[in-house]
């Protein structure tokens, strides 16, 4: 497999504080690609970086063979990589529907959508996206009135409608029910094969169900990547993962599901 | 996710969903009563605020003496800048304090045009809206770099800076002296020129009808959405692709070109342009109106410019020089009692309309005032 996104070198410090550390991470085209690790680890500002929300302290982004460091976010969005928020931000003043025409504007081949006929074709369109992530009832809303769940899937949906050929999604399944969470990983799995998906999770069901590539990361430094099955059975990231996670949320072995699925 | 999902039908066709805020055209299956009010509900809303302004100001001037009438045509002008920074400040987020200066520029431009002999009403208004619009785009290059606080404090130097160079260009201005002898217009080709207060009046009120509703038209728009969405989430909007400093940089500019058209109906209102019409008061007491107004309505602008203008210039009359006291208390009682400005205010309709109005109501707040 090409690879479609390859970051070399890539250091992100704030301060003092180094988030990202010299890393040399691969993403192959049509991967669906996890990655993992403790809080702080750097996952987050590893998506930043990508999708051009903060811009490196040193190191490269190469995107589909061409060098994007130096890209500003909507050039990088219109070059086709979309991405969701940690806190799905939306515009809270207009529709449901006017979200998801207003995300898909940049990337319609159609031009002149200021205009109002090719607009409303943009706003009909929407709602396959807002049917994919099953919240299709709620195209008339405004945006801004609408649940925590509810607005991470209208995320999702806007990052859907720009067609892209990368997407990021930050921590995609917090604060989901298990519905959502389902409704969620039919939309991805239905996704074309050729899309790049790089999920940044702490939900370790979660990834296991989707990702066929898990990176670890660990204070801003790659600790491990492979399948999924060699991810649960490396003794490194077990203890990295593992202490972490029990002070933080008091959770059972997030590996679990994992271990399970291995025995079975 | 909680809500029932109903894969195979559009989601224009469903009867719970009425479509306030876009493709009011596609209220499809809905039962058709309900159908018919949510389509027309906002553009009722509109069309009534409409009426009430309408009839104000078509039955004014026969109830007016000449200096009532005056002062109604200055709050047309003042009413179109008002409604240019409204644009900026309700749609695309950025509160100016220096708005007065395309108006100057506008102004400037229909004196020296009036005092070659170019008289005609309507190339006065085109020059001027192009001059406003050139000065918008070369100050808005540096403007629309800031944000918030440092915006507002950006565009009161350029406000400045241009009522300084007004005051001292002598030989285009007349410096801080103004522009005398300015003749009336003559509205179109083959008009006389206005002759009486009450036919400039008329000549600024049409003009305004204009500006004002291609205004309101372009607002109604897509453009008026992909402001909103630029005021509401900058950052959402970079990231979906939307290049956000040039609708800035467009709107900007568009604003200038409107204000440079309400400064060309000052010049004829007044037949005389000095450096004070742009002054910081200009540019300050125009930003209030917008916010007694609501930020998101022109004609709430228009509605507030009026107030601020017969408050202090009409009603001050029987407390000669308490004018400033009197815009002072309205102001604070306009804030207490009308937290979205005039725009803002609803009538309690008996039926099933709050759920819908509360999120207009909700729209209406966002501007950063």
């Amino acid at each position: 497999m090409t690879d479609m996104i390859e970051v070399s070198g890539l250091t992100k410090a704030f301060g003092p504080t180094v988030a990202v550390a010299d890393l040399d991470l691969t993403f192959a085209a049509g991967a669906r690609h996890a990655v993992i690790g403790p809080n702080g680890a750097g996952k987050t500002t590893l998506l930043h970086l990508i999708s051009g929300e903060l811009r490196p302290t040193s190191g490269r982004i190469r995107y589909d063979g061409r060098d994007i460091t130096r890209g500003g976010r909507a050039k990088r969005s219109r070059l086709g990589i979309a991405r969701t928020f940690q806190q799905p931000t939306v515009w809270g003043s207009l529709s449901v529907s006017d979200n998801v025409a207003l995300a898909a504007w940049p990337h319609t081949a159609a031009r002149g959508a200021w205009r109002r006929g090719r607009y409303r074709a943009l706003a009909e369109d929407s709602g396959r996206h807002l049917e994919t992530v099953g919240i299709a009832a709620l195209a008339g809303r405004p945006a801004g009135a609408l649940s925590h769940g509810e607005r991470r899937m209208l995320d999702i949906a806007m990052a859907l409608a720009a067609d892209p050929r990368v997407l990021l999604l930050d921590e995609p399944a917090a604060g989901l029910t298990e519905h959502g969470v389902e409704r969620l990983l039919t939309a991805l799995r239905a996704l074309p094969p050729e899309v790049t998906v790089v999920v940044v999770e702490h939900d370790f069901a979660f990834v296991s169900e989707l990702a066929d590539t898990v990176t670890v990361l660990h204070d801003g430094r790659l600790l491990a990547t492979g399948t999924p099955a060699q991810i649960t059975a490396d003794a490194a990231v077990r203890t990295a993962y593992l202490g972490d996670l029990r002070d933080a949320r008091d959770a059972a072995d997030p590996l679990d599901p994992l271990a399970a699925e291995e025995t079975a | 996710m909680t809500a029932p999902v109903t894969p195979a039908t559009p989601p224009s066709q469903n009867p719970q969903t009425p479509k306030v805020s876009q493709n009011p055209d596609t209220a499809g299956s809905s039962p058709l009563l309900s159908a018919l009010r949510s389509r027309f509900r906002p553009r009722l809303r509109v069309a009534a605020a409409a009426v009430v302004l309408g009839v104000l100001l078509l039955g004014a001037p026969s109830s007016l003496d000449d200096y009532g009438i005056g002062l109604l045509s200055k709050a047309l002008a003042l009413g179109v800048l008002a409604v240019s920074v409204s644009v900026l400040e309700g749609y695309a987020g950025l509160p100016s304090m220096g708005q007065a200066a395309p108006f100057l520029v506008g102004a400037y431009t229909a004196g020296i045009m009036g005092q070659h002999g170019h008289d005609l009403g309507v190339v006065q208004l085109l020059c001027g809206t192009a001059t406003g619009a050139a000065f918008a785009a070369g100050t808005g290059l540096v403007a629309i770099r800031t944000r918030g606080v440092a915006f507002l404090m950006t565009t009161l130097a350029i406000g400045e800076l241009t009522v300084t160079v007004a005051g001292q260009w002598h030989s285009l201005t007349g410096g801080t002296d103004g522009m005398y002898g300015i003749p009336p217009v003559r509205p179109l080709p083959g008009l006389i020129q206005l002759d009486s207060d009450g036919a400039v009046y008329w000549y600024v009120l049409a003009a305004t009808v204009v500006a004002v509703g291609l205004t309101w038209r372009v607002l109604r728009s897509p453009v008026g959405k992909l402001l909103l969405a630029g005021r509401d989430h900058e950052g959402r909007m970079r990231s979906a692709g939307h290049r956000v400093a040039v609708h800035r940089w467009l709107a900007y500019t568009g604003a200038g070109g409107l204000a440079g058209f309400g400064g060309v109906l000052m010049c004829t209102v007044n037949a005389y342009v000095s450096p004070a019409d742009g002054s910081f008061a200009t540019s300050a007491l125009v930003l209030l109106a917008v916010v007694l107004g609501g930020a998101t309505s022109p004609l709430g602008a228009m509605f507030g410019a009026g107030l601020i203008v017969a408050t202090r210039d009409w009603l001050s009359g029987p407390f000669p020089g308490h004018g400033p006291l009197l815009l002072g208390l309205m102001f604070i009682i306009a804030v207490y009692a009308l937290p979205n400005g005039v725009a803002g205010l609803r009538i309690r309709l008996p039926r099933d309309l709050p759920r819908d109005l509360s999120w207009l109501r909700s729209r209406r707040r966002g501007g950063p005032a």
